[in-house]
């Protein structure tokens, strides 16, 4: 597993619907922010990005420092984003293809309204385990 | 490192721009905006000026199409250590400012200005300019050298001067640079660098260098060149330059002469549109960043290294194919860029990288991008922790808010807050969820939050309370549901810190606390109707009301109203109340010192109020004003003046937030978790003033209780009608509504008519007669038990009394007024003064019943004479008296009399005495 990863889901309208810190490393508030501002920065080279392929994986888009973004878009223009600092290229496509049937499941909820936070506690505890396998 | 450079750099002639003497600064900026249209000075028009003394070294110089470009820097800089590897960081002239009236004495300018030069040892051409020359300073005649007296003379006069001055400076200078390469490549120099300065120690060393010496010369020469407008002659140069570089391995100077030589492409193909040209440039800077990084030496890595010319170099080429819109490419270089910010050593540098890094980003229209650049930049800055460096912070960050849509209100320009109004002004419960999203797009509260902290912490440290008020405003009205109570209460003591050090009255575009929604805008009471006065008719009201049993008819109604927002009237000079909702979410007692309904259309008399709002706790509280003058009246809002600051609060902004809440965009519904009941959304009415109106006001004389009256009662009572306005009323007319209408027997007409006009302050009084009505079965019920218990039954029943409507009106205005606009007929009102009559049941018929008796008949006695049959009976004195026979028949069968009895069996319940007349009447004759 990474020391530090933060994985973020960005509805179409560029607000962040579910955040997770899922790295190993000790959770320091001012580095978590810094991982939030870093993906924030990173939309607009995906913005660009996501239209010049068919893939939903777009490897690692962006980096800073020693932190790597990498981003999976989905058909419906959600973005999810992960901050890492690891070269696992395989294992975070197969986490975010994981994420993604999670998240259909979530879409498939009649009472979660498309583009509102993620709050289900059993999407976060699965995620969570997807990023203890792949990352 | 320095900012601002691009590829053409290399070709700018830099000059300082100095002020000699004390010159006011607004007058500088001033004279350095007129220099600073003469940066490029042709070569075709210097030629007046220049001498060729010699053969000019550049044979190739372009004299009609080539220039020389300047760069002024305002105030100069410490000369750098690079200069002689780049010559266009040399300050190869030096201009003084001079303004005359505040320095007289012109022997002591020159002083000044001779000794700011002496740290130019570089510079080649000096001159002072000296602008409003006094008579006595023209006069003098003495002749001093490299000062320039301006006559005065009006701008554009002035302007001409220093153009045709800035020609004499350029020519100068090409004559400089001629004699300058004439003897460099006749001698030579030894040019070094910060890179090999330490190579003077040692002697292997120094031998290279020598070796080095003719490359370094011709690079140099080549840059001279350029600074000469001559690219031919540059390239030839650096052509040489770069085989001697290459052979004696000297890649710092190689790649310096790489630079210039893309320069001098640049510059020959100016205004060329070609590919080639372009693949040409990206080829040879790719090459001359490898080469910079090549010359990365590892021994003198602590001290000096050349990756400040690596990153320069690959923000040259960034911002040259920026211009090129080669986006994927540029993110790239300024990626590999922000990653050379960990090596450089001073943070100066770091601070100059991002700023450039920020702005390319900017440029290329990644607005995230150059927000996050330019936060790590404030960062910097915020390192510093001294007050201009907070200053630039909180400049630099404030730049940021609007990609991480944490503007303050006053930096929103007027266009885009009206485009924000159209969804607003939609809401009609049917606002689409995607439009809602758009209004909350963005919304990164954790980043939001920083960067507010970060605004808030530098205006503190700044020294801007403004700011700092502004910030932390808007970080405790928008996320106080992130915020710890401990927090809340740190940043409203921030607010009253920042207060205390603004003066009073103090307005600030942000609003803090309270969170302010309509709650309702009352309607005007019965007793203040208007109606609408159709002056063709007499009866001038009637049509104004819906007429007949139906609420909606399809006649009456006009075109529907825009929007289904009601319409309100006010009238000048009435007050009028509106119903707003407060609420506190926060974790401290807010106190509100005054506030107020804020009217835009400036017609409308507001009247403060000061509100304590403990903590989590939601108020409804009456705001109240006048109208003064006649036209539309806007209610966008409410003023506040809460922490020491006078801030707006839209209703239209809490409205969004509302909305946002329910759709779960929101963090929080400020008035929900106060415990504070969910509201249909009020809108704010139309509202329209209109001139004064008439005002009756009304009460019965004797009190404005219920009028009790017993079944059958016949009384008179007298209604007191009083204009409390100021228009006199002209016209006035009483009519009945509602139930029992019959009850009132007769109106008073006369007099009121007699009264009219009545005045302003005049009172009417009308006397009415009124008759109780019957109650009906299950009323008269009620009223008994009523009775019985003790209550007396005075409570009145709406609905089943009579309501007296007076329909009054004002004058009808200028006659010709009213042919010209038929609208402008002021309208009539009605006043509805309800009669609260209470009636309570008297004598109640219980039961009747006929009696028979027999007597014995005394023949002979003759009933007597039937004159006196319709004479009035009590029931008391039925059976007895001398008119009994009337009733008596004789049964002619058995000698008696027969006599019947009529019993009735009455009822009184109440506490009164009543006198009973019994009256026959035709249908109900008896026997």
């Amino acid at each position: 597993m990474t020391s530090t990863a933060c994985f973020i889901i960005v509805s179409r309208n560029d607000i962040p619907i579910y955040e997770a810190e899922v790295g190993s490393a000790a959770k320091r508030e001012d580095a978590a922010q810094l991982h939030q501002f870093v993906l924030h920065a990173a939309l607009d080279i995906v913005q660009d990005l996501a239209w010049t392929t068919s893939a939903m994986f777009l490897k690692a888009i962006d980096r800073f420092n020693d932190l790597v973004v990498s981003v999976y878009v989905t058909a419906g223009h959600t973005r999810f984003m992960l901050l890492h600092d690891s070269r696992n290229e395989d294992g975070i496509k197969s986490f975010f293809q994981e994420v993604h049937e999670l998240y259909i499941k979530i879409l498939l909820n009649p009472l979660y309204l498309p583009g509102s936070r993620i709050t289900s506690s059993h999407f976060d505890t699965k995620v969570r385990a997807l990023a203890r396998k792949y990352l | 490192m320095e900012p601002d450079v691009s590829i053409e750099t290399s070709c700018m002639i830099r000059i300082a721009v100095l002020p000699i003497g004390k010159v006011p600064p607004p007058l500088l900026r001033d004279y350095h905006s007129m220099l600073l249209p003469h940066h490029t000075i042709p070569l075709s028009t210097i030629s007046s000026f220049y001498t060729e003394h010699q053969k000019s070294p550049f044979a190739h110089q372009p004299w009609d199409t080539g220039s020389l470009q300047f760069k002024f820097l305002l105030g100069g800089s410490p000369p750098s250590p690079w200069e002689d590897f780049q010559p266009y960081r040399k300050f190869l002239s030096v201009i003084g400012i001079c303004h005359c009236p505040s320095s007289p004495d012109l022997d002591h300018v020159i002083d000044q200005f001779n000794a700011a030069c002496k740290i130019y040892t570089s510079a080649l051409v000096l001159r002072c300019f000296a602008f409003c020359p006094g008579n006595s300073q023209l006069d003098d005649g003495k002749k001093r050298e490299n000062l320039v007296l301006f006559p005065p003379a009006d701008r554009t006069m002035q302007e001409f001067h220093l153009h045709t001055m800035m020609q004499d400076i350029a020519a100068s200078l090409l004559m400089e640079f001629e004699k300058w390469v004439l003897q460099a490549e006749s001698s030579g120099t030894l040019l070094k660098t910060p890179l090999d300065s330490q190579a003077t120690l040692s002697s292997e060393e120094v031998i290279k260098a020598k070796k080095r010496r003719l490359a370094r010369a011709q690079k140099t020469i080549g840059d001279y060149c350029l600074l000469a407008g001559s690219p031919v002659d540059a390239n030839a140069h650096y052509t040489t330059a770069l085989e001697l570089a290459r052979l004696t391995a000297d890649y710092f100077w190689y790649a310096g002469a790489l630079e210039g030589s893309v320069c001098a492409i640049l510059v020959d193909q100016i205004g060329q549109k070609d590919t080639g040209v372009e693949d040409e440039v990206r080829y040879r800077y790719n090459n001359v960043i490898t080469h910079y990084r090549k010359s990365f030496i590892q021994d003198n890595v602590q001290r000096v290294s050349p990756i400040t010319f690596e990153l320069e170099a690959t923000l040259k080429l960034a911002r040259f194919l920026c211009r090129r819109k080669l986006i994927k490419e540029v993110v790239e270089l300024l990626t590999n860029a922000a990653d050379g910010a960990k090596s450089l050593i001073d943070a100066n540098d770091r601070l100059i990288l991002y700023v450039e890094i920020a702005r390319l980003f900017g440029t290329l229209g990644y607005q995230r991008k150059a927000a996050f650049f330019s936060r790590q930049v404030a960062q910097l800055y915020l390192q510093q922790e001294n007050r201009f460096a907070a200053t630039s912070a909180m400049q630099v960050l404030g730049m940021t808010t609007k990609a991480y849509r944490v503007q303050s209100r006053a930096s929103i320009t007027k266009h885009s807050i009206s485009n924000e109004t159209e969804p607003g002004n939609a809401d009609n419960g049917k606002l689409h969820h995607l439009l809602v999203v758009s209004l909350f797009e963005s919304q990164w509260s954790t980043l939001q939050m920083v960067v507010l902290r970060e605004i808030l912490l530098s205006a503190v440290r700044a020294g801007d309370p403004l700011a700092a008020w502004s910030a932390a405003a808007r970080l405790l009205r928008s996320y106080y549901p992130l915020i710890t109570p401990a927090g809340q209460n740190g940043l409203a003591s921030a607010l009253k810190s920042a207060a205390e050090r603004l003066p009073s009255g103090t307005r600030c575009a942000d609003p803090a606390l309270p969170f302010i929604r309509v709650y309702s805008f009352p309607l005007h009471p019965s007793q203040m109707d208007i109606v609408k006065r159709n002056p063709a008719r007499e009866d001038w009201w009637a049509g104004s009301a819906p007429s007949g049993p139906f609420i909606y008819t399809p006649f009456s109604k006009g075109e529907p109203t825009k929007n289904g927002k009601q319409d309100l009237v006010w009238i000048v000079g009435e007050p009028v109340q509106v119903f707003v909702e407060l609420a506190n979410p926060c974790g401290f007692d807010l106190k509100v010192d005054n506030i107020y309904l804020s009217v835009q259309s400036g017609n409308f008399d507001a009247f403060p109020l000061s509100v304590d709002l403990p903590t989590n706790s939601s108020e409804v509280i009456m705001l109240s004003g006048i109208p003064t003058s006649v036209g539309r009246v806007e209610i966008p809002g409410c003023t506040v003046h809460c922490f020491g600051v006078i801030t707006e609060h839209l209703f239209r902004d809490v409205d969004n937030l509302l909305l946002g809440a329910a759709q779960g965009l929101v963090l929080s519904d400020p008035f929900r978790c106060c415990g504070s009941p969910r509201l249909k959304n009020v809108s704010v009415p139309n509202i329209s003033v209109i001139p004064p109106l008439p005002l009756l006001v009304s009460h019965v004389v004797g009190g404005d209780g219920a009028i009790v009256l017993y079944e059958g009662e016949i009384r008179d009572v007298w209604i007191n009608l009083a204009n409390a306005g100021t228009i006199a009323v002209e016209q006035a007319h009483i009519s009945l509504s509602g139930k029992n209408q019959d009850s009132v027997i007769s109106i008073g007409y006369e007099k009121l008519k007699s009264a009219l006009p009545l005045k302003p302050g005049a009172e009417v009084t009308i006397p009415l007669t009124l008759k109780a009505w019957q109650l009906g079965l299950g009323e008269s019920d009620t009223a008994a038990g009523k009775g019985v218990s003790g209550s007396m039954g005075r409570t009145v029943k709406d609905g089943c009394c009579p309501s007296l409507l007076v329909h009054y009106a004002g004058s009808l205005g200028d006659a010709r007024d009213l042919e010209k606009n038929k609208t402008s007929v002021p309208p009539g009102r009605r006043l509805i003064v309800p009669l609260q009559i209470c009636v309570l049941q008297g004598l109640s018929f219980v039961k009747a019943r006929l009696l028979s008796m027999e007597i014995p008949a005394y023949v002979g006695e003759s009933p007597s004479n039937p004159a006196n049959v319709d004479g009035n009976h009590s029931n008391k004195a039925v059976g007895y008296g001398s008119k009994i026979e009337r009733l008596v028949k004789i049964d002619p069968f058995r000698g008696s009399w027969g006599l019947r009895f009529l019993e009735l069996e009455m009822s009184n319940p109440t506490d009164m005495v009543f006198e009973c007349y019994m009256q026959r009447c035709s249908r109900t004759e008896l026997c």
